[in-house]
């Protein structure tokens, strides 16, 4: 656990001594809960809705980056020759940078906070579903970072991981939207199903079902040991 | 301490090692040299399991290991050729980082001693990013070093210190009494540091063993009044003989010289040379212990 920590920490330095990442992180934090409440008191209604339609934009595109960040940290003047000479496993690498992109990009979900107690302040909004719906937001950024850690070890180029990891996203979210449903009716409901926003939103939505968990899960799953294999397969 | 057995390894179609074996003994320094290319720092590279290789075995203590197994690397230290550090640390950071991974005990204690003996105690606090090239040489060292790892593995360590911190980085690896692989360029360093060394030229090894029996075969010295350096070489060459170092003082040239002939046969021949040449006055011809610089080029030219 204390080597975890020490490799958490040296990811944590890295990323909080990037002017940039404070810059990125105000802009969505502000951009996030300005939008989001906006909605609520456009809707006059006590549900916390539009925050968790909007988190996944700012996922979208912050996921990769993170990803692409602290994969090119390594990259950068060969340092990789270093962490590939130290006793540590890709599960374990892989895993202490997961956490730190995931701690970094919790803080956007930590500071809606305020918008949820303002909610339950006016009104008596669902206890369960608010709950269900930080608890899909978390495991959404999660999922969105394995598979942005996944584009960014695939490519060599540190651009091309980005894009792909930010276009594979994108078509994600396309594949759960209604036009789908509208325009190819038989086509339609089976692209959608295999979008993980589909299952974010049932969570969002309060609904928990094995389906969705056992998606959320396949995923995480294959895009985690994934990415261990071509790291793996980068030492022959 | 380690063996390495029949190794080899491709990049394509391109054969960067082939079967090399050699032996590095436990407790003393082992030099690794040969030219740009030779293969030195994949040797290392498989060593530390940043490359997996082709074909072949490492025994370490006698064992057969996978250097790309993690937990063998608790007995590594490794320092690669640009010595890659982690700008945004400080040097204390930096190998605090490395210690933890390594389980290193009494971590604090082992920074502050390494930090001493390497010279760099007054820039622990300072960033990596500001910190000079013969510093961050240190402390890439220190990191290597840092748990009292079996085997040292350095790739060039010397690059980048002036002779000053050469020294200081000399003495050190002298006084850690660790087995310890050492790839240089500078080979009068490593006939000054290694006990052992393994010569490597196209991804093959052509000569090891311990240093004082490499350089037991002489060399030639010839000293010549009057003739230039190019009207030398020029004769020389048409005999297959090579000059490995000159030096001219006024009208005397001397000449370290190198062939593939035995000794006596080669005297024999630069005197027929020199009788040909009215305007050459010998001087002295005389043999000498060969040093490391004159091996490695006879034995990669």
């Amino acid at each position: 656990m204390k080597r975890f920590l020490a490799f958490y920490q040296k990811e944590m330095l890295f990323l909080i001594r990037q002017p940039l990442t404070f810059l990125f992180l105000l802009l969505a934090v502000l951009l996030n809960n300005w939008l989001s409440f906006n909605a609520i008191l456009l809707n006059q209604v006590a549900t916390l809705q539009p925050l968790w339609q909007n988190l996944p934009f700012f996922f979208l595109f912050l996921a990769p980056l993170t990803a692409l960040v602290l994969i090119n940290e390594e990259r950068q003047n060969n340092r990789q020759e270093i962490l590939k000479s130290l006793p540590l496993s890709e599960p374990f690498v892989l895993g202490a940078k997961i956490t730190a992109a995931f701690s970094l990009l919790f803080i956007i979900i930590l500071f809606s906070f305020p918008l949820a107690a303002g909610l339950f302040w006016l009104a008596s909004p669902d206890k369960g579903v608010v709950l269900g719906g930080y608890f899909a937001a978390s495991l959404l950024l999660l999922a969105y970072l394995l598979a942005s850690f996944f584009f960014a070890t695939l490519s060599r180029h540190n651009l091309a991981g980005f894009f792909l990891g930010f276009l594979f996203l994108l078509g994600d979210d396309l594949l759960s939207q209604e036009f789908l449903l509208l325009h190819f009716p038989k086509l339609g409901p089976w692209l959608t199903y295999l979008s993980l926003q589909t299952h974010y939103q049932h969570f969002t939505a309060g609904l928990l079902t094995l389906a969705d968990a056992l998606f959320f899960l396949t995923w995480l799953i294959f895009f985690w040991l994934a990415t261990v294999i071509i790291q793996e397969s980068r030492r022959q | 301490m380690l063996e390495l057995k029949h190794i080899s390894k491709n990049f394509g179609r391109h054969q960067a090692l082939k079967d090399i074996s050699f032996k590095i003994p436990a407790g003393k320094i082992t030099g690794l040299l040969g030219p740009n290319g030779a293969g030195k720092t994949t040797t290392m590279r498989i060593i530390t399991g940043i490359l997996a290789a082709n074909q072949g075995q490492i025994l370490f203590r006698g064992q057969p290991v996978e250097p790309r197994d993690w937990h063998f690397r608790f007995h590594l230290g490794y320092l690669p050729e640009d010595n890659p550090l982690y700008d945004f640390l400080t040097p204390h950071e930096y190998l605090r980082f490395i210690g933890k991974i390594r389980r290193v005990n009494h971590l604090g204690a082992n920074i502050q001693r390494l930090a001493r003996q390497l010279f760099f105690a007054d820039q622990l606090s300072r960033p990596l990013s500001h910190l000079s090239k013969g510093y961050r040489q240190r402390v890439g060292l220190a990191a290597s070093f840092l748990g009292r790892p079996s085997l040292v593995i350095l790739d060039e360590p010397l690059s980048g210190l002036d002779p000053n911190q050469q020294q200081k980085v000399r003495q050190f690896l002298l006084r850690s009494k660790k087995t310890i692989l050492f790839s240089s360029h500078i080979l009068s360093e490593v006939q000054a540091i290694c006990q052992q060394v393994v010569i490597i030229h196209r991804g093959k090894i052509i000569a090891s063993g311990p240093i004082n029996q490499l350089l037991q075969k002489p060399s030639l010295i010839l000293q010549v009044k009057g003739a230039t350096l190019k009207a030398i070489q020029t004769v020389l060459a048409k005999a297959h003989i090579a000059i490995v170092r000159h030096q001219k003082q006024g009208a005397v040239l001397t000449v370290e010289l190198t062939s593939q002939q035995p000794l006596n046969k080669l005297q024999n021949t630069l005197w027929q040379i020199i009788r040909r040449q009215p305007r050459w006055q010998l001087l002295q011809l005389k043999t000498s212990r060969q040093s490391l610089e004159t091996v490695f080029q006879q034995l990669t030219q």
